[in-house]
């Protein structure tokens, strides 16, 4: 989608246009959701969160300054989103035993090496986590992550390269890439 | 595409649940601003009374309580199961059609990948440097090589910096206007035409417009790069930031047309692959309607990978775009391929949209030399500019290629070799394909030329030099060969001159470089005339009419004035069939170098010399037209002078062998240097780099042998306006521009940089970055020659 285009439906939206709402928010649905599901327990609670995030922004929308900033916004949105689902998480994990991050992100099915690697994953620092995500699921540039989180870009890089460091070294990972 | 490989990849593994899609989303939103009861599944219950959520949802979530309270029911499922619309797929098509096309195949993204990575020349080796950058060192260098590093640091340190940093020290920044050239090609100057109430100046990196009111002109407050998708988003990477570089692109031309101006530039783009940086070559043009000055606007803006290697504008008011991607091969190193859109293909932009590289316009030759993309795109500029069509072949430019209004051709020659890797001769192939811009881009015929067809040595093209297109044929000239071809590039006959029936009385042997240039369907073979009247020129020996290719008709010139004139060297374009060279004669006697001018028509069945003496210059500046021009020797310098240490004057003077032409005012503009030479101390050590040539040995008081070196700096400083008839080719000097001192951002005085000139309304407007000066041609012998030299 070209920048006049979503300038347009932008403004659209502010005004209510749910049709152009729907329109900005179709281009990055699945990069919204896949970023929720990798820090999330189900396919359901990033559902839930990614629907939540949608109508706070809906509601909002008229306070976004620049349609460029759209998706970043959203994120950030949706970033808070997952914050208060994991602090759930862990509140409910601290009434049975010992506040655990990484039961926070362990999800409810998941193979052995799938409960390795994200036991790792679960171990890198938040923002480590979550640059990982954001470039590693939903494939967005040290530039757009800098947006989203308000990290300055070179510690963004910073952190997916110490990160994916971290998890190969522990995992013993011979691939180039860690997803 | 990143984004878009990596979110197919997830999908296949994670669905997305339904009621996420977009169309649910505004049905959800729909419902929610009619104030539907939102009684559900338990989700719901989540839009408590008590959220930070303004606004409607809020009064929605209120008017939920209400209706719950009162005791309706009603439900609304958010993700139900009613039929959600989806826009219909038609099937594209995976593969290009090659039917008919010899030599190519419809290529796909994973066929592309094993060609390009296939190319890989294993001489090289990809060693990262840093573990960040990728480069291709020189054969012998090893991976680890620290110096390697370091250049390359340097350039990568160097590549996006403006080199002219003296942009900023700008003395007067509003009277700079240039003139330039109507068409964009290749390498053309950077300057622009003005069009009559604005002119638009560029330099390597801005573009500056101007409001032109005679002798009163005013700088227009418009930055050209501040709306353009390149600067506000794809210039934002943050590898730019890490390594404190500044992003910049180059302008490599510029045009006028239909009240638009459209800017050319390269640039790269940084793309990590795997921890691993490759620099991405790309280029892109911006449309901007200027028909009102002062409120210029962007109307269109594209770029595509690859650096520019043309960029038309035809008569039809299409922009054809041709670029070429060195570096495809490279980056299939570090990026392995599985499926969906490759990372080793930059996308496109297209008024700041991606736009990936369509699989369906691939093309891929059976062989090639080299791992190399080119990709030809053509435009619409009508009425708002759009793409009309493009694609993408693994072929170069760099054997010639030839582009007119309709058609590209590009040539590929290849040297075969056995299975030993041994030189074959018969074997030399030349690949040919027709692209056309009939409503879409296409390839439209494709053969091979080899050497074993018939009996002579022109069945192949190693470069393509010329190009012809005349009744129904193709004519495709490689040096000194004419390869005929029909409209489907099937061969059809060739020819070659005898080089022992050339008339040998009136060239120089020692000059062997006979050449054969086409026009219509006549091959001129010429030669170079050795100081004929003290001018170098290239007359034509042989006239050769193809016109029925099987029976060409040969006619020789026997006596040099009878010889039409053919002048190939650094000529200057003035439109139509007309050209001017600029050329210097060495006067060994009395160690003068005398400039001369030379207007000509580049139709070699009606060419004709011009020769204009051009004017005097003598020490202190002054004028005198009519007699030949001279200037100083270039610094010989008196050795033993700099041994006593005695001033010795090393400013000299030289004119530029490269001319410059307004066409629109028929105007040639000839630029003029200063060099200035300086002696500096230098150590022992430093004699070992130094040029040998460079270097003065003395002795010093105490008897130390030492050494001195010759260095020197020149700079433009003015520049002689020549007016000509476009119908006679006769020239007149009008006069020589003033040269002005320039001062940098410190109030020090600096050498000015000249931006350019333009002749308009009968004033000679010449600018450098110290200001502007402007001269009545009637008074222009009159103008104030400086004294500065």
């Amino acid at each position: 989608m070209d920048r006049f285009r979503k300038a347009k439906l932008a403004a659209k939206a502010s005004q209510g246009d749910t049709q152009a709402f729907s329109e900005l928010y179709g281009e990055i649905y699945k990069q919204l959701y896949f970023y929720a599901l990798s820090n999330l327990r189900s396919s359901e609670d990033a559902a839930d969160a990614v629907q939540d995030a949608v109508l706070d922004a809906f509601s909002e929308i008229a306070k976004l300054k620049k349609a460029s900033a759209f998706d970043s916004w959203m994120f950030k949105i949706l970033s808070s989103k997952i914050k208060q689902k994991q602090k759930e998480y862990a509140e409910r994990a601290a009434e049975l035993w010992d506040i655990n991050e990484s039961a926070a992100i362990i999800k409810e099915s998941c193979s052995f090496e799938q409960c390795e690697i994200l036991e790792e994953f679960a171990a890198l620092s938040e923002n480590e986590r979550l640059c990982i995500t954001l470039n590693s699921i939903a494939g967005y540039r040290c530039s757009e992550i800098s947006e989203i989180t308000g990290i300055k870009a070179s510690t963004v890089r910073t952190y997916i390269s110490r990160g994916r460091l971290k998890m190969r070294a522990k995992l013993n990972l011979n691939c180039k890439e860690v997803t | 595409m990143r984004r878009r490989n990596i979110t197919n990849r997830l999908e296949k593994k994670n669905k997305v649940p339904e009621r996420l899609a977009p169309q649910k989303i505004k049905d959800m939103l729909d419902e929610l601003s009619m104030v539907k009861p939102v009684i559900g599944n338990e989700r719901q219950s989540e839009i408590k009374l008590n959220s930070n959520r303004g606004g409607i949802l809020k009064s929605l979530a209120i008017a939920a309580v209400f209706v719950l309270a009162i005791g309706g029911l009603a439900v609304f499922k958010f993700g139900g199961e009613k039929a959600v619309k989806t826009h219909p797929k038609t099937p594209t098509p995976q593969v290009a059609d090659t039917e008919g096309l010899t030599g190519l195949r419809g290529g796909s993204y994973r066929s592309l990948y094993n060609f390009l990575s296939d190319s890989e020349d294993e001489e090289y080796q990809y060693s990262p440097i840093d573990d960040m950058y990728a480069y291709m060192p020189d054969g012998d260098m090893s991976e680890g090589d620290d110096s390697v590093a370091e250049m390359f640091r340097s350039v990568f340190e160097n590549y996006n910096v403006c080199a002219a940093a003296d942009t900023d020290n700008v003395f007067d920044p509003s009277q700079k206007i240039v003139c330039g050239t109507e068409t964009i090609q290749d390498q053309e100057s950077v300057l622009i035409q003005q069009n009559g109430a604005s002119a638009f100046a560029a330099s390597y990196t801005d573009i500056y417009a101007y409001k032109m009111q005679g002798e009163q002109t005013a700088r227009v407050d418009y930055d050209f790069w501040s709306q353009t998708f390149l600067m506000n988003t794809l210039a934002d990477d943050p590898i730019f930031e890490e390594k404190k570089h500044t992003f910049k692109a180059y302008i490599v031309n510029t045009c006028l047309f239909d009240n638009k101006l459209a800017v050319a530039f390269d640039f790269h783009l940084p793309e990590e692959y795997n921890d691993i940086i490759l620099m991405n070559e790309y280029c892109g043009f911006c449309i901007y309607d200027v028909s009102d000055i002062d409120n210029i606007s962007l109307v269109y803006e594209y770029e595509q990978p690859g650096y520019l290697a043309s960029l038309k504008l035809t008569e039809q008011g299409k922009l054809i775009m041709l670029s070429q991607l060195d570096e495809a091969d490279k980056a299939t190193e570090y990026c392995r391929y599985s499926e969906g859109y490759p990372d080793f293909l930059p996308s496109t932009y297209e008024n700041g949209e991606e736009v990936p590289i369509s699989e369906d316009k691939i093309y891929i030759a059976n062989k090639s030399e080299q791992g190399v993309l080119c990709m030809v795109s053509a435009f619409d500029c009508s009425d708002s500019a759009e793409k009309t069509g493009s694609l993408t072949v693994t072929a170069s430019v760099n054997n010639g290629y030839a582009l007119t209004d309709s058609e590209l051709i590009l040539a590929e020659y290849y040297v075969d070799e056995d299975i030993n890797g041994n030189y074959v001769e018969q074997k030399d192939t030349t690949h040919v394909m027709k692209i056309t811009f009939d409503g879409e881009v296409r390839i439209s015929a494709a053969s091979y030329l080899s050497r074993s067809q018939e009996n002579t040595q022109s069945n192949i093209i190693s470069i393509l030099s010329d190009f012809e297109a005349v009744n129904g044929y193709y004519y495709l000239v490689d040096s000194s060969k004419v390869l005929i071809l029909d409209r489907d590039l099937k061969y059809v006959s060739s020819y070659l001159y005898d080089i022992d029936k050339l008339p040998s009385d009136f060239y120089d042997p020692a000059y062997i470089s006979t050449n054969t240039l086409i026009s219509g369907t006549k091959a001129y073979t010429y030669d170079l005339i050795s100081r004929d009247n003290g001018f170098i020129v290239e007359k034509c020996v042989l006239i050769t009419d193809l016109a029925d290719p099987k029976d060409p008709k040969e006619t020789y010139i026997n006596d040099p004035k009878d010889a039409p004139v053919i002048y190939t060297a650094d000529k200057t374009s003035l439109g139509g069939k007309a050209a001017a060279g600029v050329d210097s004669i060495y006067n060994a006697e009395d160690k003068s170098t005398t400039m001369q001018l030379a207007v000509y028509s580049t139709d070699p069945s009606d060419s004709k010399v011009i020769t204009y003496k051009g004017i005097d210059f003598d020490e202190t500046g002054t004028s005198i037209a009519g007699k030949e021009f001279k200037c100083k020797e270039l610094g010989e310098i008196n050795r033993t002078d700099v041994a006593e240490f005695k001033e010795v004057d090393n400013v000299t003077e030289y004119f530029d062998t490269q001319c410059y032409a307004d066409v629109q005012n028929n105007m040639i503009y000839i630029p003029v240097y200063k060099t200035e030479r300086e002696i500096e101390e230098i150590s022992a050590n430093e004699t070992l780099s130094a040029d040998p040539e460079s270097l003065i040995e003395y002795t010093d008081e105490s008897n130390k042998i030492k050494y001195k070196k010759l260095i020197g700096s020149s700079y433009q400083v003015s520049v002689i306006a020549i007016r000509y008839d476009p119908k006679t080719l006769e020239t007149e000097l009008l006069g020589r521009s003033s040269a002005l001192k320039g001062y940098n951002a410190l109030g020090d005085e600096s050498n000015p940089r000249y931006t350019g000139t333009l002749f308009l309304n009968g004033k000679l407007y010449t600018f450098t970055d110290a200001g502007m000066s402007c001269s009545s041609i009637k008074d222009l012998s009159k103008v104030l020659y400086s004294d500065t030299f």
